[in-house]
């Protein structure tokens, strides 16, 4: 063995992993922000719903606390339920 | 002559006759007793007369220069007799007479005028005039105080000898007068062209005797005025034509201060205030433009802050200083393009733009004496002329920014360091396209975070905290949040270590592993490349991307291997080193675990760096740089698909610790081009944003209403095209639409 590794110092980044790019109701990009939010990241999450549809949380929240949402995903039409996230 | 004056004073003053001999001095007291009249005393016919003859001998005596024969109190005396017995008026008509006649005499017998100066038999008479006035005012002193004090229509003798005097040089004309006057103005002249006279002859002439004759502010002084006119004018014409600017400068200050000590010397006071505004506006006013367009780019050129300050007190003085603040806010922006657009000289553009602005600041401080108008001329000036180059000036400071707080930079102690920072900091202040230095900052502090280059953590947050102050905290949460990622790096590191010490955690090779974990929306993270990892290495990361993504779920890695680092021990023949590397120039190293020689394409399959341009550079940082582990064949700088590559058995280095630099390509064109392309992407999404955010507030907006909230609200330069592009963009993605009653209007879709 002439070289052998002793450290690392490895960079990763971290995205938001969904089916899309885009938030299906502000269709902004999910490494930016919804309208509302100025920082990317932690501060403005995405939300998952069991359709496998995603949107930013603060998004979708909007749209279910409106009356015409009728508690349904608004791309599928299916009764919204959040994925189960950890953390 | 003075005391003709002052006795005038000192009669007012004490008007009772009693106290005449206090003033003489006289020994003997006089009593003077009041009786009644027995009879009218019969005066002798010739009374006046022989009392007369007697004081008009006397005075001739005096004419001469030898009245010490007499005795002034019998004088005295007689003219109190003569005043007592009613015959005043007849004695002052008489005196003034022969004053009268002497005078027209002494006068009319002076020299010509040729005699140099002129004045001077004037001023001799005018003398012996004073002199023989205060003796004859003391032998007619009761004359004075009775009758003169008595009559308002009568002068006082002191008056009456001046008015007298007065009246000789005025006579045929001013024959005298003229050539007084005339004669003094010439002296004057030469004493301004430094030729020697006679200062304290000249102030008694002009005080002494013009002024308190009544002729130096109607005769003399407009003479005076104009004369100085006329000298400084051909002087400045004179000057124009054949003097510098520093020296014209350093003239009209010795003249001005001059002309202060003439006033002083034999001038009266009063005569000064208008004597500097005619030397200010012959010297000043008339030439300071054809001078300043003779040399004042030099003296800005050569930052001549004494000289400037010579030409700012000089404008101020006629008040023009408007005039020099255009030229100087001109020079500053032609200075200031000339540094932006050398575009064969960028490597020194931002290290120019720091001494220009420190001479600038130089010339308003000492020069302009912190005139907020320069500061202003100057700072609208840099501001327009380092913007008239786009994207490079705010690329280069953001680099120089870099420089300084790398790693090993040991060009200036904190104390300076702060000072440089505090420059570039204004130098940024004047930039139109911040986004573009954000992009650039941030690519060069992601450089200097990962790869441990920072010097110090504390200046990075130091210049993070003034470019917020500056530009608000929108424009800085990227960069704060990088270091958030650090720190949070940090913490999720030694959880990953305490999860690995638990006893029935799978071994992981004994590698000292760390991992950065950014938000890809706050870094500048190219693509990320796909490679092969050493097999030890991939455990280490696998094991670590099932811990985080146990942590956080919904989300993904991407392993960004270019910014990523290795410490290898690497056993030559001739000793054992530690190497500092890249993770790229580590696999290639670790490649020659089991070759002694690889070609380049054998390299480019093992490694899995299918990007040539980024294999290239690392091998060639390995056996073409400093240290050169490994050897290339053919030799050469540059590597080719066809070289060969061995380990270098013969390998030495005087040091144990080797750090092999990855060859920074100058700042790539490729990585220039990718901040380029971020800085516009990113452009695009806010005028996106904004104009949704407008829409949505307004709800209806004209296309004119809409580019002017646009105009307003964007922190960058942007032409109205591209908002007009972005808008299309938008009606078609169906977020506007145009209104169906105004085409030239939008409305918001819900
Ligand atoms: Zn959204
Ligand atoms: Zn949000
Ligand atoms: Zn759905």
């Amino acid at each position: 063995m002439r070289c052998e590794i002793l450290g690392a110092r490895l960079v990763a980044a971290w995205t938001w992993n969904a089916s899309d790019d885009t938030c299906g109701i502000c269709r902004l990009p999910f490494d930016a922000t919804c309208t509302d939010c100025k920082l990317p990241g932690d501060g403005c999450p995405l939300a998952i719903g069991q359709c496998t549809h995603p949107f930013h949380l603060h998004c979708i929240l909007k749209w279910l606390a409106s009356a015409n949402s009728r508690g349904q995903c608004p791309l599928c039409r299916q009764e919204w339920q959040f994925q189960q996230q950890a953390e | 002559m003075q005391n003709v004056a002052s006795g005038r004073r000192a009669v007012a003053a004490a008007p009772l006759p009693a106290s005449v001999e206090a003033a003489w001095g006289a020994p003997t007291p006089k009593k003077l007793v009041i009786r009644a009249f027995r009879h009218v005393p019969k005066l002798p016919d010739d009374f006046y007369e022989e009392n007369w003859s007697e004081l008009l001998a006397a005075l001739r005596a005096i004419q001469a220069g030898d009245g010490q024969c007499f005795s002034r109190e019998e004088l005295f005396r007689k003219v109190e007799d003569v005043c007592l017995h009613d015959m005043a008026a007849r004695l002052y008509g008489d005196l003034e007479r022969e004053m009268d006649r002497h005078l027209a005499e002494a006068l009319a017998v002076l020299p010509a005028p040729e005699t140099v100066p002129a004045y001077r038999p004037v001023l001799a008479a005018w003398k012996q005039h004073c002199r023989q006035t205060q003796i004859v005012g003391d032998i007619f002193l009761y004359l004075d105080r009775t009758y003169a004090v008595m009559n308002t229509n009568v002068r006082s003798l002191g008056e009456m000898a001046r008015a007298l005097f007065a009246k000789h040089l005025l006579a045929h004309d001013g024959r005298v007068l003229r050539p007084t006057i005339a004669s003094a103005l010439q002296a004057i002249e030469k004493d301004r062209r430094g030729e020697p006279m006679e200062r304290a002859e000249l102030r008694d002439l002009l005080v002494d005797m013009l002024d308190t004759l009544g002729f130096y502010r109607t005769e003399f002084e407009p003479q005076l005025f104009a004369t100085t006119r006329a000298f400084y004018a051909a002087e400045g014409r004179h000057y124009v034509a054949e003097r510098s600017l520093p020296e014209y400068l350093g003239h009209c200050e010795m003249r001005l201060q001059q002309e202060q000590e003439r006033v002083q010397a034999y001038l009266d006071a009063s005569s000064q205030r208008q004597l500097l505004a005619i030397l200010n506006d012959a010297l000043g006013r008339q030439c300071v433009e054809a001078m300043m367009d003779k040399g004042l780019e030099a003296l800005f050129d050569e930052t001549r802050v004494d000289d400037l300050g010579r030409l700012y007190q000089l404008l101020r003085r006629i008040d023009a200083t408007w005039k020099l603040t255009p030229r100087y806010g001109e020079y500053i922006k032609r200075r200031c393009a000339a540094i932006t657009l050398d575009e064969e000289h960028d490597a020194d553009m931002v290290k120019n733009l720091l001494a220009l602005h420190e001479r600038a600041e130089l010339m308003e401080r000492d020069a302009f004496r912190g005139d907020k108008k320069f500061h202003n001329a100057a700072q609208t000036a840099f501001e327009a002329a380092i913007n008239l180059r786009q994207n490079v000036p705010a690329e280069l400071l953001a680099r120089h920014f870099d420089q300084l707080l790398r790693a090993g930079n040991k060009a200036y102690n904190e104390e300076q360091l702060n000072e440089v920072l505090s420059r570039l900091m204004e130098l940024f202040r004047f930039l139109n396209g911040k986004d573009v230095f954000e992009a650039f900052y941030k690519s060069h502090l992601a450089k200097r975070l990962l790869l441990g280059r920072s010097a110090s953590i504390d200046w990075e947050r130091s210049v993070v905290a003034r470019l917020r102050t500056e530009c608000g905290a929108s424009f800085t949460n990227h960069l704060e949040n990088m270091f958030k990622d650090m720190d949070v790096s940090a913490d999720l590191m030694q959880a990953f270590e305490q999860r690995r010490q638990r006893r029935n955690a799978p071994a992981l090779p004994p590698i000292q592993f760390h991992c950065q974990v950014l938000t890809q929306a706050y870094w500048p993270c190219g693509p990320p490349l796909a490679i092969k990892l050493p097999e030890s290495l991939q455990r280490c990361q696998d094991a670590f991307a099932r811990f985080y993504l146990s942590k956080h779920s919904g989300r993904r890695l991407a392993w960004h291997s270019a910014m990523s680092t290795c410490e290898l021990r690497a056993r030559f023949p001739r000793g054992e080193k530690t190497l500092s590397v890249s993770l790229h120039q580590a696999l290639v190293l670790l490649q020659f675990n089991d070759a002694d020689a690889l070609p380049y394409t054998a390299i480019r399959e093992h490694t899995g760096i299918f990007d040539d341009r980024e294999l290239k550079r690392t091998l060639q940082s390995l056996a073409c740089g400093k240290a050169r582990v490994l050897q290339k064949e053919p030799r050469g700088r540059d590597v080719h698909d066809t070289d060969r590559f061995a380990f270098h058995t013969d390998f030495t280095d005087p040091h144990y610790r080797i750090r092999i630099n990855q060859i920074q390509s100058k700042e790539s064109q490729e990585e220039q081009r990718n901040t380029s392309e971020r800085v516009f992407q990113d452009r695009q999404y806010q005028i996106d944003a904004a104009i949704v955010r407008i829409m949505k507030a307004r709800r209806r907006l004209s296309h004119a209403q809409l580019i002017g909230e646009l105009y307003a609200q964007l922190p960058f330069p942007h032409k109205p095209a591209d908002l007009k592009r972005r808008i299309e963009s938008l009606i078609q993605r169906e977020y506007l639409a145009r209104d169906d009653a105004n085409p030239n209007a939008y409305r918001y879709v819900a």
